[in-house]
């Protein structure tokens, strides 16, 4: 089991009688850039849900370096080493810049000092000149980038971006993309949900494609990019 | 330890001295007749601002805590005799159950729906009162307190020192529950609680002990009142305006910091007491409502972010 990190073995999750996941079974390597793609509601945010916690997979299981996590709540996925960018920035409000990165320090077990810590993922990620500044006063590329400090500053095993890039400008993506390389480069193993293409298409070693809550295709950018049902769901008949 | 902490401590000595000295130097027991409600005001705001404020979980049922803990003193001091300070712990450790209680049937559920559902706990604990002989059911009991000790001069001058020493004891808690992990986890639950889940926190853990630590306050505030009233009925003991003031209290002074239920207390409560006085007890009700409305429209951070905004300013 050492070769894959996180498993999902036939998971579904329906909410009512609306399937909105599965059953899906998919692997993620230590260290691999998954991308996951999808029109809207294609149950992308569930699969990361369920990966996460935030939801029970109503069949199937979670495993995560070989133990299975189905059951264990989000708080202790995020102590194992299982962590996420929110689609919309969710800044702790009413906190510093640095506060908002001391709040999963003081949850998940990191050595040395948790202010240092929380310092050096800030400049990592361009974000040093704005430690002391209340997190309401960001803009929306420094909540981006806010949103992966939180995500990262506990030292994750896997990162879960959900739409890290949306609604910003081409040279914005790029700097949000040389973070996640940047961290992958450390050996975190990233996925990467996006609607930016030409981002994803980049960024992920390997890309799975969801369709209506089901697994329809999965390769590498070039596969993906010629895969039939990819285009058929993009682009129609 | 820093700075800050160091002159809280101070501030905490030189409060406690005087209230041991003052009532030895200003001869009217009058004045600790009306301090010590304010000084209740003050434990009130500051417990309910534990888990209403820090949290963001609005709590109507604050009366409801209070009563419990008038009247377990009320009764373990009538019936058991236990000395004052084991009737205040016990009024706490009362309030910190009640307050899990009420956390593990009510947090699951947010918004307008958890305040409604604390409402119904003083409904529910005030009709318990009312149907227990043993507490003198809706007529009441009375109750005669202790004599004061050698240190204090009177029974108001008494009744209003260890108000002083709860409301110390509840705003040191307030204090170190903001500054600590704890309050960093209820201000995150408070922004969003998924995100928090997910960077770590437990959540429902961490709401539990707020209940718990809110509603030991809460309780513990109501623990002396039988001694200063010496006569408990259930329409005061549970009475709504104490859930009101609960909450506009912290609302007026801000809920950000520990500071702000203490600062709507002092001022709200004394305006209520000058008013009781000088004009009609009925109309200070009416105050309260005006400047609620006036804060929630005009400074929904309270005095505290109003004043925070203006050194903001005031700076180059």
């Amino acid at each position: 089991m050492n070769d894959i990190v996180l498993s999902m073995k036939a998971v579904e999750k329906a909410f009512g009688a609306f399937r909105a996941l599965g059953p899906v079974d998919l692997d993620l390597r230590p260290g691999e850039r998954l991308g996951i793609i999808g029109p809207n509601g294609s149950g992308k945010t569930t699969l990361i849900n369920c990966i996460t916690g935030v939801y029970r997979p109503d069949k199937g299981s979670v495993h995560f370096e070989g133990r299975d996590i189905s059951h264990i709540e989000a708080h202790k996925r995020a102590r194992l080493g299982i962590s996420r960018s929110f689609q919309i920035p969710r800044p702790f409000a009413g906190m510093t810049v640095l506060e908002n990165l001391l709040v999963p320090l003081d949850y998940c077990h990191v050595d040395g000092s948790k202010e240092e810590r929380a310092r050096a993922v800030l400049t990592s990620v361009g974000l040093a000149g704005r430690i002391s500044h209340p997190s309401e006063s960001l803009s929306q590329l420094e909540l981006r980038k806010l949103e992966l400090a939180r995500a990262l500053v506990g030292n994750p095993k896997v990162l879960i971006a959900d739409e890290a890039m949306a609604g910003l400008s081409g040279e914005e993506i790029d700097e949000v993309l040389s973070i996640l390389f940047a961290l992958n480069r450390s050996g975190v193993a990233v996925i990467m949900i996006e609607h930016i293409m030409h981002a994803v298409m980049r960024f992920s070693e390997r890309i799975v494609c969801f369709e209506t809550g089901r697994l329809i295709a999965s390769g590498t950018s070039a596969e993906i990019a010629e895969n039939p049902l990819v285009q058929k769901v993009y682009f129609g008949e | 330890m820093r700075k800050n902490s160091i002159l809280f401590l101070a501030g905490i000595v030189i409060i406690l001295a005087l209230g041991f000295l003052l009532p030895w130097t200003i001869r009217n027991p009058f004045y600790f007749f009306v301090g010590y409600v304010v000084l209740q005001y003050v434990t009130i705001a500051t417990g309910w601002n534990i888990l209403g404020g820090y949290a963001g979980y609005i709590n109507f049922g604050a009366a409801g805590f209070f009563g419990a803990g008038v009247y377990l003193a009320a009764f373990l001091y009538t019936t058991l005799g236990l000395p004052l300070p084991l009737c205040i712990l016990s009024a706490a450790v009362l309030g910190a159950i009640l307050g899990v209680l009420m956390g593990y049937l009510t947090l699951r559920i947010q918004g307008v729906y958890f305040a409604i559902a604390t409402l119904g706990l003083v409904i529910v604990l005030e009709t318990i009162v009312h149907n227990i002989s043993a507490l003198g059911g809706a007529s009441g009991m009375a109750v005669y307190g202790p004599r004061p000790p050698g240190w204090s001069p009177g029974p108001s001058q008494y009744n209003f020192t260890v108000m002083l020493m709860i409301a110390v004891a509840s705003v040191a808690l307030a204090r170190f529950v903001e500054i600590s992990w704890i309050g960093r986890g209820l201000r995150a639950v408070r922004a969003s609680e998924d995100a928090a889940e997910c960077s770590g926190v437990p959540t429902l853990r961490l709401k539990l002990l707020a209940c718990a630590l809110s509603g030991a306050v809460l309780a513990a505030a109501g623990s002396p009142y039988p001694f200063y009233t010496s006569y408990v009925e259930p329409v005061t003991a549970f009475s709504l305006i104490i859930g009101l003031n609960a909450i506009a209290m912290p609302l007026i002074g801000g809920t950000k910091s520990w500071a702000g239920p203490v600062l709507g207390a002092l001022l709200l409560a004394s305006v209520q007491q000058i008013a009781t006085v000088t004009i009609s007890s009925e109309l200070n009700i009416l105050f309260v409502g005006l400047v609620l409305i006036a804060f929630v429209a005009f400074a929904p951070g309270g005095l505290a972010d109003l004043f925070s905004r203006k050194q903001g300013r005031a700076k180059p």
